[in-house]
């Protein structure tokens, strides 16, 4: 029943077998048709196979699931793994989403944005890095970028709390929600909001306009938000969009100073900048 | 093209030629996209072989958690990816045992790596498949064609039913329930999937409805979940990796 001969690839001394080569080849869409017909025949008539088969399969697709193969704007290549541990192991900013209500920030961020965003720029302004990021305009800046989560059941609650909710304001935060992100921009950029809600616009805006590549609007608009005293996800993806754009825009010197308090923070965000400035480092003179 | 095809008719796997061939286009003025593509395909190439051929170093020797495996080979595959990107790996025009042999030295040094750093050292899991490297356990395969004759009609039968339940899914949702059924994927990791996309909640939501109208479909069709017989996922997998290709395709 099995074929277990060697074929002559030399690998047989490893131990490895021919249908271990089989399913691999299987797996990736490497065997002409009558072949793959044929294993998969022999599979379902074999259980060890089909056992065998069907593990290569789920390896492969939580690979696929759980990490990331993403170019950094350098142009270097990182994994970034996506943590799927349960409980006290989640990605810091899926854990701060879920504990946290959204509609709760906004009341937090309001009474103490002034001396959290003093502290934040001074803090920025101190760390002073002397590694330069070399520029390189790519498009591959992008895809390291995170849409943040859809505002639509906080806009439920604020819009009871608040009379005036701006139409532009909630067509744009729906456009975000579906990715439309061109749509989002121009409707958030028209939108009239104020206080807390003000913070929100200019950071799905921001966000909006870095999915397009607006490298030079998202530094006008995230400039001073990102550096507020936000909770996670917004506040360390709004850094870490804000991060991407300086260095997109020839700003490294505050590229990296932001890269540096991210990198001190715990969660996602803060590996991907860690890996970022690593990349960096092990590519200086 | 025409030496892939070429290849594609010589005995033995395939996967050498296709590594050699990807890496060489790894260095072909691509244009970003189907530079990304190339990449993303030789990563988890990459990540398959390393895995296997960690899986087997572990049991000959150190054995590690499968997500320590995981880590060194993502690791290495990265590795191996930047190398030959830069030109300091090509495997094209290596021979199969010569490529074979290269992949298990990096497996057995990451391995040995791994063990020197952490000193960490756990028994094997007990119902990790012991059998999958050894050439010994294969003539231990069990057939179960020779054990029910009629086995084979049956599994069409079943499956037959079963894909008709749930092609009344939608597609993400019976994707959902092919990750949960047969591949055992937690709720975050099918919420994380590419072809996903969801909240890990929703993820529950959509799986216990996906069940309930499967469990349903098959009811009124005479057949219960325990009467799923072995053969059901590759049968099932040849349907619908079919799907995802044409679907990834157009």
């Amino acid at each position: 029943m099995n074929e277990d001969k060697p074929a002559g690839s030399g690998n047989r001394d490893l131990g490895l077998s021919r249908d271990e080569d089989l399913c691999i080849d299987l797996l990736h869409d490497l065997l002409p048709p009558q072949e793959r017909e044929a294993l998969l025949n022999r599979m379902a008539a074999d259980c060890d196979l089909e056992a065998r088969f069907r593990r290569l399969v789920s390896e492969h697709e939580r690979l696929r699931a759980t990490r990331r193969l993403e170019r950094l704007p350098t142009g270097d290549l990182v994994v970034t793994s996506l943590d799927i541990a349960p409980a006290g192991r989640q990605p810091a900013w899926q854990g701060a989403a879920r504990r946290t209500s959204r509609a709760g920030w906004l009341v937090r961020l309001n009474r103490h944005r002034g001396l959290a965003l003093t502290s934040g720029l001074a803090a920025a302004a101190a760390l002073l890095v002397l590694t330069v990021l070399p520029r390189e305009q790519t498009p591959h800046s992008v895809s390291l970028l995170r849409p943040l989560p859809a505002y639509e059941e906080d806009l439920q609650v604020r819009s009871a709390e608040t009379t005036q909710l701006d139409p532009e304001l909630v067509a744009g935060l729906q456009a975000y929600s579906d990715q439309d992100y061109r749509d989002a921009s121009r409707r958030l950029q028209k939108a009239r909001s104020e206080g807390p809600l003000e913070t929100v616009r200019q950071l799905y805006l921001g966000s909006a306009l870095a999915q397009q590549a607006h490298w030079e609007q998202v530094v006008t608009v995230l400039g001073a938000a990102a550096t507020a005293p936000l909770p996670d996800p917004w506040g360390s993806e709004a850094r870490w969009t804000l991060a991407i754009a300086l260095a997109e825009t020839g700003n490294q010197v505050r590229a990296d100073s932001l890269l540096q308090l991210l990198a001190a923070e715990p969660g996602e965000v803060g590996a991907r900048a860690q890996a970022l400035l690593d990349q960096r480092q092990r590519q200086a003179p | 093209m025409a030496a892939a095809a070429q290849d594609r008719t010589r005995p033995g796997p395939r996967w050498p030629f296709r590594l050699g061939e990807l890496c060489a286009r790894l260095r072909m003025d691509l244009q970003p996209a189907e530079l990304d593509r190339v990449r993303g395909e030789l990563w988890l190439l990459l990540n398959t072989l390393l895995m296997n051929y960690l899986r087997h170093q572990a049991r000959t020797l150190r054995p590690i958690a499968t997500a320590d495996m995981e880590d060194i080979a993502a690791q290495k595959s990265l590795d191996l990816l930047r190398k030959s990107e830069q030109g300091k790996w090509d495997p094209s025009g290596r021979s199969p045992g010569e490529i074979t042999n290269f992949l298990a030295t990096v497996a057995r040094n990451g391995l040995l790596d791994f063990v020197r750093k952490e000193r960490r050292i756990i028994r094997p899991d007990s119902e990790e498949d012991p059998d999958w490297n050894t050439r010994d356990n294969v003539s231990r395969s069990r057939s179960h064609e020779g054990a029910a004759p009629n086995l084979r009609v049956e599994r069409r039968e079943f499956v037959a039913v079963l894909r008709g339940c749930a092609a009344e899914l939608q597609d993400r949702s019976r994707r959902v329930w092919f990750f949960r059924v047969f591949l055992e994927m937690s709720s975050k990791e099918i919420a994380l999937h590419p072809e996903v996309n969801l909240k890990p909640g929703h993820v529950d939501v959509i799986l216990q409805r996906a069940r309930e109208m499967v469990r349903d479909c098959m009811a009124r069709k005479g057949y219960a979940p325990g009467d799923m017989p072995p053969g059901t996922f590759s049968e099932l997998w040849r349907v619908w990796r079919a799907e995802s290709v044409t679907t990834h395709d157009t």
